[in-house]
């Protein structure tokens, strides 16, 4: 290749850097992703500015997504949030219950709901917001797959013109290529009951990073921690001091 | 513009649609100079209530029965008659007129009243608007006679018993002293009473003692005579509510385009801002009402969260409008008239800047309104806690430009703290689903349960949870026995059993909500 061209080559690149990324995102921060996904959600907090997708892995599940999801907003942000879906999704899956946000570290007055009759609807809020200075998070629910990279891209623009963060949350993972900065597909997984009383534990998540643009995929399970209001690594299951009923074993629990 | 206008200087125009069963038809069948009527039932026999022109030269009117009229003439075209279609067109009929004056009132079931009391020196005079409106009406297709007076008695009077279209104030003495008594719009059974004792016309009642009359045909007679004489005052019920602030625009050349129109709501606005301000107001709901030039009138409304005089945030409010309502808001062959009026307003504080939490606030607000507008008002919402036990009332949605004042969510974190309720589900079913379960003990959580077709073991249980209902709820009395329960696969439900379990053999089970 001769000097001119390379050069043209060269000028053209840092042209198209300069147009796709208003604010250059740092590399540094989302080394911590692949290898310690409780930064994620802890000090680092999830990556602003961007669009991040997290599915359910069944339609089941729905609500351990919910809940990720909104621990990832309550996290990145101290601002207004917004929650937006489709009618039929608060049929099928239930609507948002204030008392159960207070959980996540997320006041329902910080809250404004949207309800669309029409996926493109959901998709114009969802850029509205971003574009609001006063809104820190939007969350959109989807049960149709197939958003497209266009829809995805320009969702990604709105999130980055004011370092908001965008979240897709989804009933069933999708395969279609996106512009996400990361997708995740969440699960169930069983807690860890209190020993004396058989009552359900801290509630728990299989997490599945399965594309990230910024580092490296992985698999964990991440337990709600109640003081600090965030997931976290389960620890090694412990052993309950009395002995489960023999006649209603538990599943043994996933590691990390 | 003002509300409401002293008896002295109203001035009433009263139309009267001679013909309107008759020329809906025509409108709608084409024009026909055949002779056309329209019958219905009465008594017990067919008559016509309605004839056209060309069935009057042929010397029949209403009342004929419709075998009459078919004997004397067969060529006569009938058709059945549909008080629901005239009432809907004279409704439409006075929805145009608004264009003239707000103060616009049906005068069923064929007429419409106006007051052109401040109004009528913006088109020119008197005889200029009657002439204007006259030739607008003819270019319908609709045959009219129009009067204007002082009084609505006088004006009504004037448009179907005299052939005069402008009646002084002061003359209307003289003006009805030769009128019939059914003139004053009197019960016919009335004005037959006093037909059998020799009073025909109004001039005869007019110079009697008054007390003989109201005691022989009652206080009715003499009520109407005052007010069509303008002695006591009958004002005038404008049929849609007048706005406090109003700016209107007619255009000498219709606009169709959409960016005109919202060029047009912005200078508008602009003038309302200067209103506003002096009257300290601000809008809390505007309407643009836009005449087309074929007589449709095409009103659109939007809301805001808190109020505003800005002209940019009003044409802001519109633009989501128009977009939302585009296939709807059919400009024909274009508007010619443009009317931005404040429905409702509200003291607004003066303008603040700078301070920056208010400037979050109010860009969530900017949000609020335009999503609102774009969507609808119920569409954006907030949660509200509600003192209550129920579940499903805990937390109400309202929409989110309604004024929350407390939002009641301190309140019930102080609660929560001091009864130490038990979690509650991140998301709860609006109608609880019911399932089938079964319990390994009768008041215990369930051992296993099937929900959506999916069988689900339970491994872990929390509760049970005692919710009673409110006691004046009959029908759904039951108490409910709340149970957090952990299926094998680590899915978290919330789910209650239907009544105490010594009350049924068969206790019913309900999925309420999910935990994450």
């Amino acid at each position: 290749m001769t000097l001119s061209a390379a050069n043209t080559l060269a000028a053209l690149r840092r042209d198209i850097a300069s147009l796709e990324a208003a604010r250059p995102v740092s590399r540094t921060r989302h080394h911590r992703l692949d290898r310690e996904p409780a930064m994620f959600c802890a000090a680092g907090g999830p990556l602003r500015g961007a669009l991040h997708e997290i599915a359910a892995a069944r339609e089941s599940e729905i609500a351990a997504a919910t809940g990720f999801a909104l621990a990832l907003a309550a996290r990145a942000t101290s601002r207004a949030v917004l929650w937006t879906g489709e009618d039929m999704a608060c049929a099928e899956s239930g609507a948002l219950h204030g008392p159960g946000l207070d959980l996540f570290g997320l006041a329902p007055e910080r809250f404004l709901a949207v309800q669309a009759a029409h996926p493109r609807d959901v998709l114009w809020t969802m850029e509205e917001a971003l574009r609001c200075a006063a809104v820190g998070a939007v969350i959109g629910e989807f049960r149709r797959s197939g958003l497209g990279l266009t829809a995805t891209r320009r969702l990604s623009l709105a999130a980055a013109s004011n370092h908001g963060i965008a979240l897709l949350l989804r009933t069933t993972p999708d395969v279609e290529p996106s512009a996400a900065a990361t997708r995740w597909v969440i699960g169930a997984a069983p807690s860890a009951p209190h020993a004396a009383s058989h009552a359900p534990g801290s509630p728990r998540i299989e997490a599945q990073l399965v594309r990230n643009r910024f580092g490296e995929p992985g698999t964990w399970t991440l337990e709600w921690n109640d003081d600090e209001r965030n997931f976290a690594r389960a620890p090694a299951d412990r052993e309950p001091v009395v002995q489960a009923a023999f006649d209603r074993p538990r599943r043994a629990a996933a590691g990390p | 513009m003002t509300n409401e206008t002293s008896p002295a200087r109203q001035r009433i125009v009263s139309l009267w649609f001679k013909r309107l069963s008759t020329d809906r038809v025509a409108r709608q069948q084409g024009r026909d100079p055949r002779p056309l009527a329209v019958f219905g039932k009465r008594g017990n026999a067919d008559c016509l209530t309605a004839i056209n022109a060309a069935a009057e030269r042929l010397g029949l009117h209403p009342g004929v029965t419709l075998s009459h009229a078919r004997a004397l003439h067969p060529d006569l075209a009938v058709v059945a008659e549909d008080a629901a279609a005239d009432a809907q067109l004279l409704d439409r009929l006075t929805g145009w007129c608004v264009r003239y004056t707000p103060l616009v009132s049906d005068d069923a079931p064929d007429g419409v009243l106006l007051d052109i009391g401040g109004c009528a020196h913006l088109f020119g005079g008197e005889q200029a608007l009657i002439d204007d409106l006259a030739a607008r009406v003819a270019g319908f297709g609709f045959t009219l006679r129009i009067a204007v007076a002082g009084t609505i008695g006088a004006a009504w009077a004037a448009a179907r018993y005299t052939a005069k279209t402008i009646v002084a104030s002061g003359d209307e003495r003289a003006m009805l002293a030769p009128l019939p008594l059914v003139a004053l719009r009197i019960p016919g059974e009335t004005a037959a009473t006093l037909a059998r004792v020799g009073l025909n016309r109004i001039g005869d009642t007019l110079d009697m003692p008054r007390a003989p009359l109201a005691a022989r045909f009652g206080p009715g007679l003499l009520r109407q005579l005052d007010r069509a004489l303008g002695k006591e005052s009958e004002p005038l019920e404008p049929r849609l509510p007048v706005a406090p602030y109003i700016a209107e625009q007619r255009f000498a050349e219709p606009i169709a385009r959409e960016e005109d129109v919202l060029a047009i709501t912005e200078r508008l606005a602009g003038r309302l801002k200067i209103l506003l301000e002096r009257g300290g107001d601000g809008a809390r709901h505007v309407e643009l009402a836009l005449f087309r030039t074929d007589g449709a009138v095409q009103r659109i409304a939007a809301g805001t969260s808190r109020p505003i005089r800005d002209p940019g945030e009003i044409r802001a409010l519109f633009v989501e409008r128009l977009a939302a309502l585009a296939d709807e808001v059919d400009p024909g062959f274009g508007y010619d008239m443009a009317r931005l009026s404040v429905t409702c307003a509200e003291p607004c504080p003066p303008e603040q800047i700078g301070l920056g939490g208010s400037e979050d606030q109010a860009e969530l607000d900017r949000l609020v309104d335009r999503l609102s507008a774009r969507l609808g008002a119920r569409r954006v919402t907030r949660m509200i806690a509600h003192d209550s036990h129920i579940p499903e009332l805990a937390s109400v949605t309202v929409p989110a430009q309604t004024d929350a004042g407390d939002d009641g969510w301190t309140a019930y974190r102080n609660f929560r703290e001091s009864e130490g309720l038990s979690p509650r589900p991140l998301r709860l079913f609006a109608r609880p689903e019911p399932i089938e379960a079964i319990a390994s003990v009768p008041d215990g959580p369930p051992a296993r349960f099937r929900w959506r077709r999916a069988q689900h073991e339970v491994a872990a249980a929390e509760g049970p949870e005692r919710i009673e209902n409110t006691w004046w709820n009959e029908e759904e009395g039951v108490a409910r026995d709340y149970f957090r329960v952990e299926d094998t696969n680590g899915l978290r439900f919330w789910l209650y059993r239907a009544g105490l379990y010594r009350d049924t053999t068969e206790p019913r089970w309900f999925m309420h909500g999910l935990f994450a």
